[in-house]
């Protein structure tokens, strides 16, 4: 009765049991932990608890002046590395100010939207691994493992890539390699969609995601959630739109939309995000000017300043503040993964217990982000 | 149809070559800047230490007096900044990564001190020796000691600020500038940082005559210093260019630079004209 009321399909008579999911669990990478409530096989209530993996590294600022924290920072994720460098020294360069030359900004939007494409190409793998669909996952991977290789070519690391530091670039990628990389893309395009299609019309994978985990337009603005959760629910929210980083206000584009709300449309959102990262490399290697790629940076931090920038898993927020010294007195980091947890957990409310993995997976968790 | 959507990629996939590779039997194919692990040419290393402190992760120590390099490889985590800030460029980024282990490994180079050739350490603001020293190090190419034309320094103390090493002592009162030549290691910092270019290795000028005018110089150069504070040139200040940002008073050895929100202030007096502030300023607003 009480779970007719609630707005369930299911009413069961069974007892309440708690049924522990992860910190480690076979689809979970991550360690979060949640204490699901079950009554039979649903559902009814989600409790997450984190906190197995906190570094500390935003207490490192003290100890670590503002140009080595550059690394440190990118250091928060393995992933979306090269975002977390990027917001760190936009935020350090707006206390500052500092005006990053033009081909900088330019290469690090290029940089930050290859990383973008291998983030999904990854998430996409997981996904598929979460469901049981292990060739798909591999493809996946596989697929990934071309963009690494640009990656590799042009910064000299896989996932962690130092390449930015405050003021600019460290090293510069010619226009031949630009070109080169646009066309190696361009070729990965065919290879991309024969296997995201099967992501999107495939039966067994449909009937996996499509109405599981429905996140409503209302609650996902009410929780607050962020990146493709929040798109795949219809809330136009991508912070390359308001201009605060990169050159994405040159490159005129939309950001994907999807309104259902299930995991199936945040499925379809990173997919099609993966199809306009490529679009968008292109467009900015057409554009990009000449010139130097860093300047120099001297004296200290004095002021604060705050960047907003969209990782591959939604908005991350950055803050600086200085107080005169080469030290900065306060970072802080506020990761995605950390806005969409609520809206996790609302989604898991009510969903059948086999399908937890993939609800838990369609938020794209990065807990080592989050936790720092 | 679609529940075979998989079908085609497996089928093809069949007749393909493997994605991975037996690695580590077959070698991987670095690419030009894959940043492996850092290695080190002993021969050119003078300890400086540079390197150690611009590590972000402190997984480099220098011991000068034990003469040992040691890196701790588990720590590194090959941001390169170290290459970037060798001055003798002895440290290179290797391609290939550190070998697994089940320890953590700590490589040592042992690496052999370099003592000056000299070794008596002759003040340099003592005339008739600074003109020796200048004279027999350009003799000696190999060793040349550091050498500052007292004519052209203002007594800034920047190059003391920046030694790695403590080598140096700037004493702006007595007009006093002295090198410790058993501690420098002849890594350029100073030399990069003196605003007046009065510093390098071995005598400007390497003729004798020119080294006994030098001495000459010096000697007169006390007298000179009385008139310098009066005589010096201080820096122009263009209103409109500035963007009172405060790192010329940051920058300012003699704390002589006031930059308000909206007023720049220069106190002429404990001015010396070094132009330290002129080579800081991001809006070209001041010149000297």
């Amino acid at each position: 009765m009480e779970a007719e009321q609630r707005g369930r399909k299911v009413v069961s008579m069974g007892k309440k049991t708690i049924i522990p999911f992860g910190p480690q669990h076979p689809v979970l990478p991550e360690p979060i932990h949640l204490d699901l409530v079950v009554e039979d096989e649903t559902v009814v209530e989600a409790i997450p608890s984190i906190g197995f993996i906190h570094r500390g590294l935003e207490k490192l600022v003290e100890t670590k002046d503002y140009n080595q924290m550059a690394y440190v920072i990118e250091r928060i994720c393995g992933i979306c590395s090269f975002g977390h460098g990027w917001g760190y020294c936009a935020s350090v360069e707006g206390a500052m100010n500092v005006k990053v030359p033009e081909r900088a900004e330019y290469l690090r939007t290029i940089l930050h939207e290859l990383s973008r494409l291998h983030s999904h190409l990854l998430w996409l793998g997981l996904l598929a691994d979460g469901f049981g669909f292990e060739s798909l996952f591999m493809h996946c991977w596989r697929i990934r493992e071309t963009v690494l290789d640009i990656l590799e070519r042009t910064t000299g690391g896989r996932v962690i890539f130092s390449i930015c530091k405050v003021g600019g670039l460290r090293k510069d990628i010619d226009d031949e390699t630009l070109k080169e990389i646009v066309e190696i893309l361009n070729g990965m395009k065919a290879e991309i969609k024969e296997i995201t299609d099967v992501f999107l019309e495939d039966d067994s994978v449909k009937n996996r995601m499509c109405g599981v985990g429905v996140l409503s337009k209302e609650d996902a603005m009410e929780l607050c959630a962020v990146g493709p959760v929040a798109r795949g629910s219809g809330v136009e929210q991508d912070m390359r739109l308001t201009n605060s980083h990169g050159v994405y206000d040159q490159l005129d584009f939309e950001p994907m939309i999807e309104t259902a709300g299930d995991c199936y449309a945040r499925c379809k959102v990173r997919i099609r995000e993966v199809f306009q990262s490529i679009e968008l490399i292109e467009k900015a290697v057409a554009k990009i000017p000449e010139g130097p790629i860093s300047v120099d940076v001297k004296g200290n931090v004095e002021g604060e300043f705050i960047t907003r920038m969209e990782q591959p898993r939604g908005e991350a927020f950055y803050y600086a503040k200085g107080a005169g010294s080469k030290f900065l007195q306060r970072m802080r980091v506020r990761t995605p993964t950390n806005m969409n947890i609520p809206a996790l957990v609302k989604t898991l409310q009510g969903c059948d217990l086999a399908d937890v993995p993939i609800l838990v997976l369609t938020i794209d968790p990065c807990i080592s982000c989050t936790e720092r | 149809m679609k529940a075979f959507k998989f079908a085609k990629t497996v089928l093809k996939s069949m007749f393909k070559k493997p994605a991975t590779l037996m690695y580590p039997v077959v070698e991987r194919e670095w690419q030009d800047r894959t940043r492996g692990q850092i290695g080190i040419e002993e021969d050119s290393c003078i300890l400086c230490g540079i390197c150690a402190k611009r590590c972000p992760a402190d997984a480099i120590s220098v011991d000068r007096k034990d003469g040992k390099w040691e890196i701790e490889r588990m720590r590194c985590i090959q941001c390169g900044e170290c290459v970037e800030a060798c001055p003798k460029k002895c440290l290179n980024m290797e391609k290939q990564y550190t070998e697994p282990g089940p320890e953590k490994v700590i490589h040592v180079h042992e690496i052999e001190v370099k003592k000056p050739a000299k070794p008596a350490a002759p003040k340099a603001d003592a005339p008739a020796e600074s003109g020796d020293a200048a004279a027999e190090a350009s003799a000696d190419d190999a060793d040349d000691t550091l050498v500052c034309d007292l004519n052209a320094c203002v007594f800034c103390g920047l190059c003391a600020k920046n030694c790695p090493c403590d080598a140096l002592k700037v004493d702006r009162k007595e007009k006093i500038w002295e090198l410790d030549e058993d501690a420098c290691v002849k890594c350029g910092a100073c030399i990069d940082k003196c605003p007046k270019k009065c510093l390098s290795f071995g005598a400007p000028a390497a003729g004798a005559e020119e080294a006994e005018e030098l001495a000459k110089k010096v000697e007169d150069s006390e007298a000179a210093d009385e008139n310098k504070a009066a005589a010096a040139v201080v820096p122009e200040f263009d209103a409109e260019k500035c963007i009172y940002c405060g790192v010329c008073e940051n920058q300012c050895p003699c704390e002589a630079i006031s930059a308000e929100m909206d007023a720049w202030t220069l106190d002429k007096e404990a001015c010396i004209g070094c132009g330290a502030c002129v080579d800081v300023c991001p809006a070209e607003a001041l010149k000297m």
